[in-house]
């Protein structure tokens, strides 16, 4: 196992290389770079550019450079010094940039992951072990409903309803007097309110896949030979149900977890936009359409590691989870 | 008892006093009186809330301060400045500052501010911007400004230059910087000592620049932007945490305890602790936190006002007229300047753009576009401003579909056997129409496509993101554009060009990247017309020169508008007094800046 942990870490370097020039590749595309888009959303502002100044603030940026020496740089920076590069849209170093909003978005993501796989195991357990049942069908339905629906029209659904109730608009996690004096315990209930509102929209758009995996896989277990001996041996349901179908039925549930990683960095894009979310996913926009590309490549690069992480880390899951897969690598 | 009355009412008097000597220790000898007609006497106190997108000239526009100022009928007057004199030949300006005025740090505001701000940093590049052209002669040669006392300095040119104040209230406004704040900073940057000069800038500040070119345009040139820098503006960003940074969520600009402005009581100005901003993703956010009243002012779309109106939160509605020719978003601009032979020799020909301008029912089109609020109308300058005639505001707008037909054929397009014209030599001709996403295009689009179809003209049409449509203009790939990034007029041809002369910005569509090395005919006429501008001082010279400038765009009519132009709306919470409530919303009048945030007041 820690040879076979080992390889996959050294197959991570030549992936990431890999990933990282198509990346930058990617990034670049686009006719124009940072310089013409900062200089035609000034223009736009009234400022004037001649020739000579949109040539002197390349060379600042160094875009004077092919994308290839630019390429180059960007990463002979970060494995020599751990640096990143400069945001150009922001003014300063991308880490710090990031950094910013991490804590931030690490909470949320991780909270909504919690409730999706908190809200989707109980459900897919209880519509397989009720198959056909009232209550699967309304709880398959209500599992529907978050990925039937685009999570940004949900968003302004809830929001247009929380308005027309209350009178207030519910935008971001912060009102602008929990920004203004902090943090306080009066503003606890409105701070709730507000997170339940990504919770039920980004939430929701994960649990119909969980649900359904873990509704099939657990009617595809119970209907297994071992079940039925269990049940032969006198074995009670929650036993059968706990102990060995779902155990069984987790594979790939577990599997799927492997991006997990990678959407509680970035966040929620679209979604987080509507609702005005001070997380990554945002960020990411709008680097990539200043073409703001140290700042948009470290943001996908990041996300390519945690990828890569996170189908190592369901790997070694999965290998703990289910014996066979332990021995198929040891044969 | 009545000892202990008597004592209170003496520590009062004593308290008060101390106040007063300390607001008047605050003011200039002679603060700048604001007396507008309008204006009322207001009370202190709360803030104005509103909703951004990151700082930078929608803040600071409404807080800024330059050495002159245009009025709302298009004077200039003194504003940081108290006076000035101007010698016989207008080469020399004699500039007065009003004595005892301060920075909002408390440090005194002196001529020496002025003059090294030109001599250490305009002189020098250190902004990037460098010399501005109200600084320069005839010759082009940079002025020379020297102090002459604490509260006086001169700007001297070698040829006579007779509109240098409105040159300067356009081209540099404040012509200042806090010398006791930067002096070290710009020396080190001009000595080339550029990490003792990061090092300096991020003490002033807290933000590490990557060069030293970057942190001159930041910390000098959108000096508002950044906390620890004084100013002389009514509100000064906050250097606390979490609400300094205009990009993070939240951020605030406090009243500027030495602002150095008075009501007409002798006030100091202003009114309003302080403005604050919560960051949000796009303008439909920021209208939903105006109609819940967490928002206080907003610019706002013509067709937002019926749901403000509707909202129970109580909003005014303030209409500005503006300086753009005819309503930008359904101006039409074909690229004079695209690589592709055909298109260009079509779009640079009269007649064509004739055609397209009359093969539109612009009565029926406006109605549809603007549900009734808007009438038909062409690109012109609108009633009032230089080069107005009644006879452009009309020209082309007649609607004949049949003479249309004829002046596409005039123009060489031959009519295809599938009912559209091609060009002459049997390629297909279709007008590609490109516009930003999300602004309304694709819908104007859908009014207007059908009278093309039906005059033969086949459309395509794609929006896309306003960074993309940037990037084309930049590398001249756009063909044809609805809803232009930049709308072709402004207030005035002579204070600012951008717009209407080639050359002179770098995201026009009508003329793209031509300039005069690739402009031909009356656009290379006009660049010229622009030029001898540059270098004509007697003011009915550039009045004349303008006004034959005017008169090429009205003969050659490079970009066509089909809808009369919209006015500015602004929605105004209730509880705001003292908003301007006809004024002219211009870039060179600083848009919202012309109605004085410092006069503002909040009425609970």
């Amino acid at each position: 196992m820690r040879n076979y942990v080992l390889k996959r870490i050294l197959l991570f370097i030549p992936t990431l290389i890999i990933i990282s020039f198509v990346i930058f590749f990617i990034i670049q595309l686009p006719p124009g770079d940072y310089v013409t888009s900062y200089v035609a959303a000034m223009s736009a502002e009234g400022e004037v550019f001649t020739a000579e100044d949109i040539a002197h603030l390349r060379a600042q940026f160094g875009l004077d450079d092919s994308w290839v020496v630019q390429y180059i740089n960007w990463i002979k920076d970060i494995v020599l010094h751990g640096d990143f590069g400069y945001s150009f849209e922001y003014g300063r170093d991308v880490w710090s940039v990031i950094m910013d909003r991490l804590y931030l978005t690490l909470a949320v993501s991780f909270i909504i992951l919690v409730f999706q796989y908190a809200v989707s195991l109980p459900i897919g357990i209880y519509c397989a072990n009720h198959q056909y049942s009232a209550g699967d069908y309304i709880w398959s339905f209500f599992g529907f409903i978050g990925t039937a629906t685009p999570n940004f029209l949900l968003a302004i659904i809830i929001m247009y309803y929380i308005y027309v109730k209350t009178g207030n608009v519910y935008l971001g996690l912060f009102s602008t007097e929990m920004l203004q004096n902090g943090m306080r315990w009066e503003y606890v209930p409105e701070f709730l309110g507000r997170c339940a509102i990504p919770l039920i929209v980004i939430g929701t758009s994960g649990t119909c896949g969980i649900i359904r995996t873990v509704r099939a896989q657990m009617l595809d277990e119970q209907a297994r030979q071992y079940t039925l001996t269990a049940r032969a041996k006198g074995c009670s349901e929650a036993t059968i149900t706990y102990k060995y179908c779902l155990r069984a039925a987790l594979n790939p549930v577990v599997s799927g977890m492997a991006g997990s990683l990678r959407t509680i960095f970035s966040g929620s894009t679209v979604s987080a936009i509507v609702m005005n979310l001070a997380i990554q996913g945002p960020v990411l926009l709008t680097a990539l359409k200043s073409q703001d590309m140290y700042l948009a490549g470290t943001i996908v690069l990041i996300q390519a590691v945690l990828v890569l992480v996170g189908t190592l880390l369901s790997d070694i899951a999965l290998a703990w989870l289910d014996p066979r897969i332990r021995f198929s690598e040891r044969g | 008892m009545s000892n202990i009355k008597t004592w209170i009412a003496l520590v009062l008097a004593m308290v008060m006093c101390l106040g007063a000597c300390a607001l008047a220790e605050n003011l200039p000898v002679e603060p700048m009186v604001e007396d507008a007609e309008y204006l009322t006497i207001g009370t202190y106190g709360g803030e104005l809330k509103r909703a951004a997108g990151g700082g930078n000239w929608d803040a600071g526009k409404l807080i800024e301060e330059g050495l002159f100022r245009f009025t709302v009928t298009g004077e200039t007057e003194p504003n940081v400045a108290k006076g000035y004199d101007v010698s016989e030949d207008a080469k020399v300006y004699t500039i007065y500052l009003r004595e005892g005025m301060k920075w909002s740090d408390g440090a005194p505001f002196t001529a020496e501010d002025c003059v090294w701000f030109y001599n250490a940093v305009c002189l020098n590049k250190v902004d990037s911007k460098g010399v501005r052209n109200c600084h320069k002669d005839a010759d082009g040669t940079p002025a020379v400004v020297e102090k002459v006392d604490d509260y006086t300095f001169t700007v001297t040119f070698g040829t006579p230059k007779y509109d240098f104040i409105e040159a300067l209230t356009v081209d540099l406004k404040w012509h200042y910087a806090p010398k006791h704040i930067f002096e070290e900073l710009v020396q080190n940057v001009i000595d080339g000592k550029d990490a003792e000069a990061l090092a300096i800038g991020k003490e002033i500040c807290g933000v590490e620049f990557s060069d030293v070119g970057k942190m001159g345009k930041e910390m000098l040139y959108y000096f508002w932007n950044y906390p620890g820098i004084p100013t002389l503006n009514p509100f000064v960003l906050s250097t606390e945490a979490g609400k300094n940074s205009i990009k993070g969520e939240y951020y605030e600009y406090l009243r500027n305890p030495y602002y150095w402005k008075v009501d007409k009581a002798g006030n100091q100005l202003p009114y309003i602790d302080k403005i604050t901003y919560t960051t949000v993703s796009n303008v439909d956010q920021q209208l939903m936190l105006l109609l819940d009243g967490t928002v206080d002012y907003q610019t706002v779309a013509m067709e937002s006002i019926p749901t403000i109106l509707e909202s129970e939160t109580e909003i005014n509605i303030y209409e500005w007229s503006g300086s753009d020719w005819g309503n930008v978003p359904t101006q039409l601009h074909f690229n004079l300047n695209i690589e592709d032979a055909n298109h260009k020799a079509l779009f640079n020909n009269a007649d064509f753009r004739q055609a397209m301008s009359i093969c539109v029912n612009r009565e029926e089109f406006a109605a549809l576009y603007s549900d009734g609020w808007l009438a038909g109308g062409q690109a012109a300058p609108q009633p009032g401003a230089l080069g107005y005639s009644e006879e452009w505001a009309k020209k082309w707008t007649e609607y004949d579909v049949a003479k249309a037909k004829t002046l596409f054929e005039g123009a060489g397009l031959v009519m295809g056997a599938d009912g559209f014209y091609d060009f002459a030599d049997g390629t297909d001709f279709e007008l590609n129409i490109v516009s930003v996403a999300d602004n309304g295009a694709a819908d104007t689009y859908k009014i207007l496509e059908p009278y093309f179809r039906a005059a033969g003209i086949k459309c395509t049409f794609k929006d896309s993101d306003r960074s993309n449509i940037d990037n084309d203009l930049m590398a001249n790939a756009v063909e044809c554009m609805l809803y232009p990034v930049t709308g072709i007029g402004d207030i005035s041809i002579i204070l600012k060009p951008n717009s209407m002369v080639p050359g002179y910005a770098t995201n026009v569509a009508w003329y793209g990247t031509m300039d005069e090395t690739t402009a031909t005919g009356d656009l290379a006429k006009l660049i010229e017309l622009k030029k001898k501008l540059d270098v004509t001082s007697a003011a009915e010279d550039r009045t004349a020169i303008a006004l034959e400038m005017l008169k090429l765009h009205e003969e050659n009519m490079w970009t066509i508008g089909y809808v009369e132009a919209a006015p500015t709306y602004h929605a105004v919470n209730a509880r705001i007094k003292n908003f301007l409530a006809d004024g002219v919303w211009s870039d060179i009048y600083r848009d919202m800046g012309i109605a004085h945030s410092q006069c503002w007041y909040i009425a609970e």
